[in-house]
Formats: structure tokens, sequence, C-alpha cells
């Protein structure tokens, strides 16, 4: 085993130190045109999946060395157990993985700290980890890829999906990230067997069908919908092209807001509304809309937004620590610390800078950063429990104030004197799920406002309902105006297709995306409410399915029982167990 | 190797994956329209010019040998100073001040500008340059410049625990060349300062509701010397070379006068207007002894009243000289000369002149050839009066038409804001250019203007709507009517902010005398504004808070059955009744009349089916001042009031696509759907 290991080392440790060389040459250029320890999700996304990408295509190079069945036999034609072998190929690999991806990732941490003068933190040790599981992740899939069953293989490739559509934060994204490699390692150590064309025993089958039908589950919704709307376009009829169709949401989302205030009032003639008609039709309507969806966490591995902020007065830098929970300052022209007489408060949660530079986000607080005196003063702190889910936003000469709670209107000036000086002028309470909310739009009257909610986010998926909603605003009191529903523009086959086609599935990719993951009020777009005919499909697909995999695995099973299983599984999961099972019990001779 | 099936699989995965996400990115990102768009600039409508004063600031030094003065013209503004041989050399080809004052010593210039307070060397001393910063985050304010040293006094305001309150107060002193003093430190806000010979300092300190007049002894002691009344003027002018204080300021009496005050003795009136019609207002000092000279009455003629024998007998040369001046200014005197500046009502610019102390000898004070009085084609606006209804005596200024006329001629009302507030004297750019257009226009200075004493102002108290106010402006229209010079039959009224609302009144109530209105920022609904206005407002200069200020001014925000009657008399509540066409016209970022209080009365216009055109020009304040909107605002008005007229001419000539500055709002006759446009609003007015 050992000499395999050491074989192989020499077969590639070139490679992989002219590789780690190159990728520390660019996060060491990258260090010093930017901040690489504190971007956004995409950025790191990018990057991991280059990543990723790599380690896939040197694990399909490493092992189609082996492939080929006389090298395989020849491989495996050694006084050391099959798993062994592989474990001795694939341990070597990650240790070249390693050279290549996290030493230069660990060699930067000490670089930054020394050069860039903003502190590592803790988490950042977290980095090389992260970078390595990625890169590893990739690499055991190029190995499965090549050797693992031939038409059920690239399923496994929904591990990378799922990296990328993870929610989880900070430790637990990288713990997730090294589970990820960790699966991936037992399915390509899976594939060292003397026989690749062997049938698995029941467990591994049942396991890999699994695995293959989660991914045709949620890869299968997505073409499903894909599908679907191509056939929407050939016929002329997509709402995103041309003209929305009157009364959807598409329409409410792209009118302005005097034109979508007008709507909503002219589905309820009145005198009073045709007043207010012409008023939005005059007035300057302000719209708002819920940009900050993701909830910011300690000790995340990136960044939600920018929260860094440039004091050219000063000429500081100031970045936001997690370990401290506080800003900290360098010096423009030093690059050094820079002590500040006071200093700054604790923040509950990890701040976004927004507007100006100098505003500041935490959670139910904002503050103002002030350049002149290079100090932070909290200027609204929202009842606890709340958050923050848009900018403020500037509306006429005062400010609105949208949380995951409501919607608050504050004189302008309170970004000068405090919200303890200047109370709310109004609080509108959301009447619903605030992970729905699309945009809100105020219309200011006389002696108060008139507040148009659209919810709608996401029912494209069929996560929630398409409604816009008109409160009238009078000091404290709160009286609702007119409630419109608005049409999902969508057919509802598309936007339920997951719910017909593979529903135990696609809810369980959910629920693993939301894995570890810190509570996101967001997320919740409110309770789901399909048509039942679409139950009636989902109905009648899965019992096809059953019937299906009765049917084929007469054919293609002996075993009665296994016969039984498998029927339950495609009763249970739908069709995309039903084509896993058709994909695994074609197997074919591998090359 | 792998086989190519791999790379379909992979490749179609990519792709599905790219697509999908795509569209599902298309699906749920709300597109979020940007503002409304202001209207395109292009292409360029007319713009009627606006006479200005070329000269923005002028000072005599204090030995009276030197003048310089800031002169604008289409590409900027400029410094000048004319040395004591009567040349003129230009200091700076370019600058942004607006104001200037010489040094004690007469080697500086103390330049204001936005932003910044700067010294500048008349000789060859080193220091010139930014003496600070104003304003802002500073929160500096320039003063004055010190009688006795070669400095500038700055008050300061700072937060010092960060809750946006300013609660520490300083006095500085700046020297050229950056070296600061401070004078003083407190709690409270100081409005103005002057410094006395002795190293005192005089200090005017604003409190909540309370302003008083304090003196900072040489030993640091703080003693008041007087204590303001309400809503009384109460201005530092000068501390002497006894340590006598002088003081612009009614003193319990009606009209602002020029009191002194000495040690701790009551004030005594050293000046008022002999007439006893108008407020004093602006003084000019002697800059050797300290002692005021000249109190200018600028409201009741435009007149200087002499406040010292040495002022006698060039005041009255002055008078001999230009007996038909609708305004005098001195802006200096100085050892045996004086620098004297008249308008004569027909023309934006003041003639400057330099003159000796028995007013025999005068030449021009500017370099430049000019005419010692003004075209006699230009209109002239006067200074009339009337008597009411009620026997009261009315002030009004009247601007006809150069051309002699043989019928009566059309008439606009000109009415000024506030209503405490004053129409400019001397010289009204937008009086003269209607009057330029052969209408005879009438500014009248209804009760509750100020400048003619208190009793005066507070006349009207808050019988602002159908009633007293509203019946002096009617009642100007109908003396020139009845003198014959007025058309009773094509009469049109206008005005901005208070005049906007009485504009809008008066034509609904009297539609059979003014057959239209331009309402320019306009509040709708006088009560409602009142009470928006006191809940915004901070404070004033004086301390007091804006609802205490309509207190005394007669108007109680807190009285609701006036505050009733008052929004049952308004336009707002009144549209119905709306027969006459009205231009409309708010600043979308307008503090003190909000845009949405005139959205809410074009909307209920357009509910009602009347004849009107609103515009909105975004981001300007009260003033409308800002960019092209003035001059679109000029345009439109007077486009507006040929139609109303008749004047064909002016009808026919067609209208200009879009008026820069300017967004033209229209209604959408009543609520329609998204994909449904709505027909035109209402016809144009």
């Amino acid at each position: 085993m050992w000499g395999l290991i050491r074989a192989e080392w020499l077969r590639f440790h070139r490679w992989a130190f002219v590789l780690g060389m190159a990728h520390l040459g660019w996060l060491l250029f990258a260090d010093r045109v930017a901040d690489p320890l504190r971007q956004q999700a995409i950025a790191y996304k990018v990057y991991l999946g280059v990543l990723a990408l790599l380690g896939m295509a040197f694990g399909l190079y490493q092992v189609s060395a082996y492939a080929r069945q006389a090298a395989w036999i020849d491989l495996l034609h050694r006084p050391v157990a099959p798993r062994r072998i592989g474990a001795a190929l694939l341990l070597t690999g990650l240790a070249l993985t390693c050279v290549a991806v996290a030493f230069p990732v660990a060699l930067l941490l000490p670089f930054h700290h020394v050069m860039a003068g903003q502190g590592v933190e803790s988490r950042h040790l977290l980095f090389p980890l992260a970078a390595w599981a990625v890169g590893a992740t990739g690499y055991l899939l190029g190995v499965h890829l090549r050797l693992g069953p031939p038409r059920l293989a690239f399923t496994a490739t929904i591990l990378l999906v799922w990296l990328y559509q993870a929610q989880a934060s900070g430790p637990a994204a990288a713990g997730l990230q090294v589970l990820a490699a960790g699966i991936a390692f037992l399915l390509a150590l899976g594939d060292f067997r003397p026989d690749r064309t062997a049938p698995d025993r029941l467990p591994r089958r049942m396991a890999t069908s699994f695995v293959a039908a989660l991914a045709i589950g949620v890869v299968g919704t997505f073409a499903l919908r894909f599908v679907l709307q191509i056939g929407l376009m050939l016929v002329g009829n997509h709402p995103l092209n041309g003209v929305p169709p009157a009364g959807g949401l598409v329409e409410a989302m792209r009118a302005d807001g005097a034109a979508l205030m007008a709507s909503g009032l002219a589905s309820r003639p009145s005198e009073r509304n045709r007043f207010w008609s012409e008023q939005a039709g005059l007035s300057e309507v302000v719209t708002i809309v819920p940009e900050l969806r993701d909830a910011t966490a300690r000790f995340s591995l990136t960044s939600p937004g920018d929260s860094t902020i440039e004091d050219d007065v000063s000429r500081l830098v100031w970045s936001f620590s997690h370990d401290t929970m506080r800003y900290a300052a360098t010096s423009m022209a030093t690059r050094r610390p820079w002590k500040p007489e006071l200093s700054p408060p604790p923040l509950p949660v990890p701040p976004l800078a927004a507007g100006d530079g100098q505003t500041i986000i935490a959670g139910n607080r904002i503050l103002q950063y002030e350049a002149q005196s290079s100090r932070f003063s909290d200027r609204i702190t929202l009842p606890p429990g709340e958050r923050l889910i848009a900018p403020p936003q500037p509306a006429w000469d005062q400010l609105a104030i949208l949380s995951d709670h409501a919607l608050r209107v504050y004189d302008g000036r309170v970004m000068r004197h405090g919200d303890r000086n200047l109370p709310p002028l109004a609080t509108v309470d959301l009447a619903g799920p605030p992970g729905a909310l699309v945009r809100i739009d105020m219309l200011e009257l006389l002696d108060g406002y008139l507040v148009s909610f659209t919810y709608g986010q996401r029912s494209a998926e069929g996560r929630s309902q398409p409604e816009q909603q008109l409160w009238l605003v009078e000091g404290a009191r709160v009286t609702p105006v007119l409630r419109r529903p608005l049409d999902p523009d969508y057919p509802a086959i598309m936007r339920h297709a997951d719910l017909w086609f593979a529903p135990v599935l696609t809810s369980g990719a959910a629920a693993l995306r939301g894995a570890f993951a810190p509570p996101n009020v967001m997320a919740d777009t409110g309770p789901r409410a399909a048509p039942s005919s679409i139950l009636a499909l989902a109905l009648l697909l899965h019992i096809l399915s059953a019937l299906g995999a009765w049917w084929r695995g007469g054919r293609v099973l002996t075993d009665r029982r296994e016969r039984v299983i498998w029927v339950i599984a495609a009763l249970f999961l739908g069709p995309p167990m039903l084509i896993a099972f058709l994909l695994l019990h074609r197997r074919k001779t591998p090359c | 190797m792998l086989s190519w099936r791999w790379w379909a699989a992979l490749a179609g995965l990519a792709l599905v994956g790219l697509l999908a996400g795509g569209l599902a990115m298309r699906t749920s990102a709300p597109t979020v329209p940007g503002p409304s768009a202001v209207e395109d600039a292009s292409p360029v409508p007319p713009r009627p010019q606006t006479p200005a004063d070329p000269v923005a600031a002028i000072a005599l030094s204090p030995d009276g040998l030197r003048h310089a003065w800031i002169e604008s013209d289409a590409a900027g503004s400029s410094l000048w100073l004319a040395e004591k041989d009567g040349a003129a050399r230009r200091l700076l080809r370019r600058t942004d001040a607006t104001d200037l004052a010489w040094s004690s010593d007469g080697e500086w210039l103390f330049l204001v500008a936005p932003g910044k307070l700067m010294s500048l060397t008349t000789s060859d001393r080193t220091g010139s340059g930014v003496l600070t910063q104003l304003g802002g985050v500073t929160g500096r304010r320039y003063l004055g410049v010190d009688a006795w040293r070669a400095a500038a006094l700055v008050a300061v305001e700072d937060d010092s625990n960060g809750d946006g309150q300013a609660d520490r107060f300083a006095l500085l002193r700046l020297h050229p060349g950056g070296r600061t003093e401070e004078l003083w430190a407190g709690d409270r806000r100081v409005s103005s300062a002057i410094t006395g010979q002795d190293g005192s300092v005089w200090l005017r300190l604003v409190g909540r509701n309370q302003v008083e007049i304090s003196r900072l002894a040489p030993s640091g002691q703080l003693e008041m010397r007087y204590r303001c009344r309400p809503l009384e003027r109460c201005s530092l002018v000068s501390a002497d070379q006894r340590g006598a204080l002088y003081l612009l300021t009614s003193a319990g009496a009606d009209l602002d006068g020029l009191y002194r005050i000495n040690g701790t003795r009551p004030p005594r009136l050293v000046a008022r207007d002999p007439l006893v019609l108008g407020d004093g207002e602006g003084v000019v000092i002697d800059p050797v002894t300290r002692a005021p000279q000249v109190l200018h009455i600028p409201y009741a003629g435009g007149r200087a009243v002499e406040a010292a024998p040495a002022a006698r007998r060039v005041l009255a040369a002055l008078a001999r000289r230009h007996p038909d001046a609708s305004e005098v200014r001195v802006a200096g005197h100085a050892r045996g000369r004086w620098l004297v500046g008249t308008r004569d009502g027909r023309d934006a610019a003041m003639v400057w002149e330099l003159a000796d102390d028995d007013g025999e000898a005068w030449r021009p004070a500017l370099p430049h050839d000019r005419k010692a009085s003004t075209s006699p084609a230009l209109p002239l606006r006067r200074l009339e009066s009337f008597a009411a209804s009620d026997g009261l005596r009315i002030f009004a200024y009247v601007t006809r038409p150069a051309s002699p006329a043989r019928s009566p001629r059309p008439l606009v009302v000109l009415v000024h804001g506030g209503p405490w507030s004053i129409s400019p004297p001397g010289y009204s750019a937008t009086a003269a250019r209607l009057a330029a257009r052969g209408y005879l226009v009438v500014e009248p200075q209804f009760r509750a203007s100020r400048g003619y004493g208190q009793r005066y102002m507070l006349a009207a108290g808050d019988d602002l709507g159908d009633g007293r106010v509203l019946g002096d402006i009617r009642e100007s229209a109908e003396w020139l009517v009845a003198r014959g010079e007025a058309d009773g039959d094509r009469m049109a009224i206008m005005g901005a902010s208070f005049g906007g609302y009485a504009a809008l009144l008066a034509t609904t109530l009297w539609p059979e005398r003014f057959r239209g209105a331009v309402a320019v920022v306009p509040p709708t609904d006088m009560a409602w504004v009142a009470r928006y206005q006191a809940m915004a407002e901070q404070g004033d200069d004086a301390g007091l808070s804006l609802r205490a200020s309509f207190a005394y001014l007669g108007l109680n925000i807190a009285d609701a059955p006036a505050m009733r009657r008052l929004g049952a008399r308004s336009p707002m509540a009144m549209a119905s009744r709306l027969r006459r066409p009205v231009l409309l016209l708010a600043g979308g970022r307008d503090a003190k009349v909000p845009v949405r209080s005139v959205n809410a009365y074009a909307a209920r216009l357009c509910t009602l089916g009347k004849p009107f055109r609103y515009y909105v020009a975004p981001g300007q304040g009260h003033g409308l001042d800002g960019g092209p909107a003035a001059q679109s605002v000029a345009g439109l008005t007077d486009r507006f009031l040929a139609q109303l007229f008749g004047d064909d001419v002016a009808v026919r000539a067609p209208e200009p696509r879009v008026w820069p500055g300017l967004a033209r709002k229209r209604c959408t006759a009543g609520a329609v759907g998204l994909t449904g446009p709505g027909p035109e609003g209402s016809g144009p007015a």
C-alpha cells in the first residue's frame, strides 16, 4: 500500500507543487488588489467552483490510467485488499489536493496579517479546510465519475450543487463541506472492486439509487420548469416576454409605484379611491424592495455584503471583526491598526454598510459613522427579534425602515438626532410572510400614507400567493383599504412541478440546503397551497411509477421481496426513483 | 478516455442549470422603476431673462480711501478694489464669495462664500487663504468682523455627545494666518456678536423661547443687559468708544428704531423713522468712533435717515440729487467720505457714488460708465398707499408700464409670501417683467406685512381666510380700477407661498374679478401648513418655537375651532367653487409647503374636473430658485397671463414642449389600470 502511495505521489507531486505555487501567487496578487478574506459569497463560489472543477479534472485523469480493463486487473492483482488499494490512491490524491489547494490558502493568512493590516480572524482559520474540502470533493467525484456505475455516477455531482446552495454558515459550512467530501470518498472508495460489472448488494444499490433519484428529482424539476417555459415562449405566451398579462404579478413587479397603486385602487372604484389614484399619479411614490434577504451570522466564512467603511477624511478603513464583534480601524497611510479614542460599540450580528457607505445595518440596529469624529452613533434600534430586510429608504423628507415585522416611517432627521428624539411617525405591521414580500410602495397623503404591499416572491415556484394589499396609515391608526389577488402568470403545472414530480425528494433537498443554517425569516413565504388537480396528478404519477417499477422489476429482478421494496420506493419517491431504477438495472459492461 | 456521453451529460447539466437559474432569477427579481424623470431639457424654450444687480456686495475701507466690491456677470463673480487714486484693479478674477467686509485696520478683506470664510490681503501681507470652513459638520457660522482687531468672529455649535443636537456653543476670533482665540463657550447659541474697544464682547444669546443681550467683560464675567421681547427685533449694531451699546429694536414701541444702551439704564432712542411709517433696518457705523451715522427705512420709501449730525448734509444733498429714488442705501462712511447707492425703481442695478461730508462733490464709485439715471422707457415702480375700506392706510408698490396708457390696462396683483413678510423694496424683477409686457402690477403690502411696525403686522391675527388680509389684497386692485388705471375685466392674481394661497383663494372667491391665478408653492390649507411647519421646525433664530411664534402673530395652532374655520375657508376646502384657470407650481423638496399638500389639492381639482396646469420642480425647495426652474416658472407665468388676457401674439406662439427644470403633472382621469393609459387630464388652463 505504501509503495502504491509513494508511486502515486511521485507521479503527480511536481504538478501539485507547480499548481500550488501558481495558486499561491494568484492569492498573493489578489491580496494586493482586494481583501480576499472578506469577499461576498458569490466570489467564493466562483473560486471554489474553479477548485472543484480542477479537482474533478485531476480525479478523472488520475484513474483513467487504471480504468481500462487490463490496467484495472493489473492494479487490483496485488496482495492488498481492493479497498486498501483504492484508499491508497485516493489518500494520495487528497494529499496532492492539499498541497495544491490548502497550503497556499494557509500561507495567505500570515501574509495577509502582516501586509494588509486588517487582522486575520479565527473564522479565517477555516479557509484552508473549506477550500481543500471543496477541491477534494471535486477530485473524488472525478474518480467516481470514471469508475462508478456508468449511467448513475454523474448523479453524484449533486453533492456540488448541494454545496453551492447550502445555507449553512461558518464552522457548520466547513463541516458540511467536509461531510460532502466524506460522502464522495465513500462513493469513490466503493468503486474499487475487482469486477466492476458485478451487481452490488441491495443496500448499496438502494443507496446509489436514492442519491440518483435525489439528483434526478432536483435537476428534473428544474428541467421540467425550463421546458415548460420554453414551451410558453414558443407559443408566445411567456409572461416575461412583451407586455405582461394584466392583473398578474409580473405586471405588478414591473409597474412604477403610481401605476401599481392606481391599478389596485381601480379594483374597488369609489370616490375616495379615485382621489387617491389621482394623487398617486401626481405624487412621488416611494418604492422599497426587501433586498437584504440573507441573514448575517457570526463567524460566517463569507460576507453577505460590503461592511467596510472607508473614511477619506481621517484616512481610515474600518473592518468588522467577528472575534470582537466590533469595527476596527486601519490607517490608509501606514496600513497599520489605528486605535480610536472611543471604542466602537459591539454589534449583535455582523453588519452591512448601506447607502453612502457611512450607514451601518446590524440586525435590528442602524448606526451612523461620522468621519469628522471617527465615531459610531446608534441612530435607530428596532424592537428585539426584528431584523432589517431593506436598506434605509429616503422617503420624501422622511426615512422608511423595513424590518421582517413592520414598515416604519421616521422623520428624515432621525439619522442626525436618533430615534430616542424622533420616534417612528408611523408603524405598519406586515400582514403577510416577509419572505413573500416583493415590494412596498408608499404614497404620502396629507396626514398619513397609503401603503401598498405586493406579495408573491417565488410564486413561480409555487411558494407564495401573489397579492396586493393597500393600507391606510394615519398616525397610529392602520386600516385595510383593499386586497387584490394577483395572477401568478405561470401555469400551475409549472409552478408546482416539484409537487407532482418529486415532492418527497425536493422537500428532502430543501431540508439539506437548510441543514445547519442560521434561522432566516426571509425563507418563510407562507403556507403552500396547490390546486387539487396538481395533487391528483402527483398521486397518479406516483402510482404509475410504482406500477412501472413492478412491471420492470418482473423482468430484471429475480427476488420477489426485492421487487416489492423497489415498488414501495417508487410509490414513495415517485418518477425520479423509477428513472433511477431503470438506469441502475440496465447496466452495461464498462469499457 | 471518457465517452462522448459523459461530456454530453455534463454539458447538458451545466446548460440546464444556467438557463433555469437565469429564468428563476428573471421570475423572482422585481423590476423597480427609477424616480420619475424630469422632463428633458431639450428643446430649450425661450427664457425670460431676470435683471439682477451686478454688484453683489460693496464695502468702504475704514480709512475711507478705498472700496471693494464683488461684481457678477454671466460668467461668474470677480472681486474688485478701487485704490486711493480711484484706479480700480481686479483682485480675484473668479470668486464664489457672496459678501465681503474690511478688517478694522483696512489691511484685509474677509470674503464669505458658501461653506467657507476667506481672508485676502489688500497690501502685501502673508496669510491670505481660507480662514475656516463654515456650515455642515463644522458647525461654524460667520458673524462679522471684529471692530477693533483685524479678525473675524465665528460662532461654533458642537454636538459633543453625538445625539444629533448641538449642546456646546462657542465664539471664536479668527485672525488672518490662522490664529484662533476662543472668546466664550457656553450652553446657549450665539446668534450674533460684536466687540468693544475695552476687550469686552456683546453677545446675542438664544435659549429656548428666550433671547437676551449680554456683555462679556474682559474679566470673563457674563452679564445680561437686555432681554428681548417675543418677536421683537433685537439686533446688535455696535459698541462705541465709550462702551455704550447700540441696538436695533423696538424696545416695546411700535416701530423698530436705533436705541442706545448705556450701563444698566433703559434703552434710549437714537433714531427712527421721522415719518413714523416704517421700521428701521440697516445702520451705517463710523469706523473710528463706532457710533451709528445713518439708519435705513427700507420698506417705507427706501429712505435713509440721520442717526448722527454728521450725516445731515449728505442726506439732504442726496435727496436733492435723486428726488425719484425708490431706494437709498448708504454702504459706508469714513473720514468724510460716503459710499452711497441709489436705485430709481426702473433698473435692478444700484448706482454707487462717493460723496463728501457736505454732499457737494459726487463721483461714481465704480469704474464703469454708469448712467446716473436709467432709461425712462423702463417700467417705474413706486410705493404708494390707499385707504382700505376700514380706513387703515395700506401701502402698495405699483409698477406701471413706461408707455402711456390709452385705456385701462390689464392688472396683475402680485402678492408677497409670509404673510408676515414684505415685497422687496426698490426694485422687483417680476413686477418689472410683467409691466414690460404691458400689465399694470400692484404689490399690496396688506396688513400682516412686516416693515411697518408691530401693530400693522399683528393687525390681521388669524384672519387669513376670506377676511381682512384678503380684503386688503382685493381692495388694492379695486383702488386701481377706481382710479381708471386698471381694467376691472382683465385682472389676474399671482404669488408665491402665502401669495399663492391668497391667489387661489381670491380667484376661487371672486371669479368675476380675477380671471385666473398663478400659485407658486402655495399652502392650499393654511391651518394644515401651519401645523405641519410647527411640527417640523425645531425653532427659529429668535429662539421661539414656530408654534409660539405663530401664537404671538395671532395664529394659535392650539385653537381648534379657529383652525377649523381657517381650514374651511382654504382653497382645498373650496376647490369645488373654483371656476377660473389656475397655474400651480410646487417644489419637490419644499420643506415649508410640502409638495404632498399641493398634490392633494391638484388631485382634488382632477376629480372635480377643474381647469388647471400643474408643474413640479423636482429637488427644488420653497424658493424654486435652483437651476433653470426659476426661468421656466417666469416663462410659464408669462404665457399663462397672455392666454388669460387674450394676448393673441403670445398665445399663437408655439408652446415649448418642455420647460427645463419642471416636470408636468397630469390628471389620469380617474383610476386606471396598468395597461390602460388614461386620457389627458383636465384641459390646459
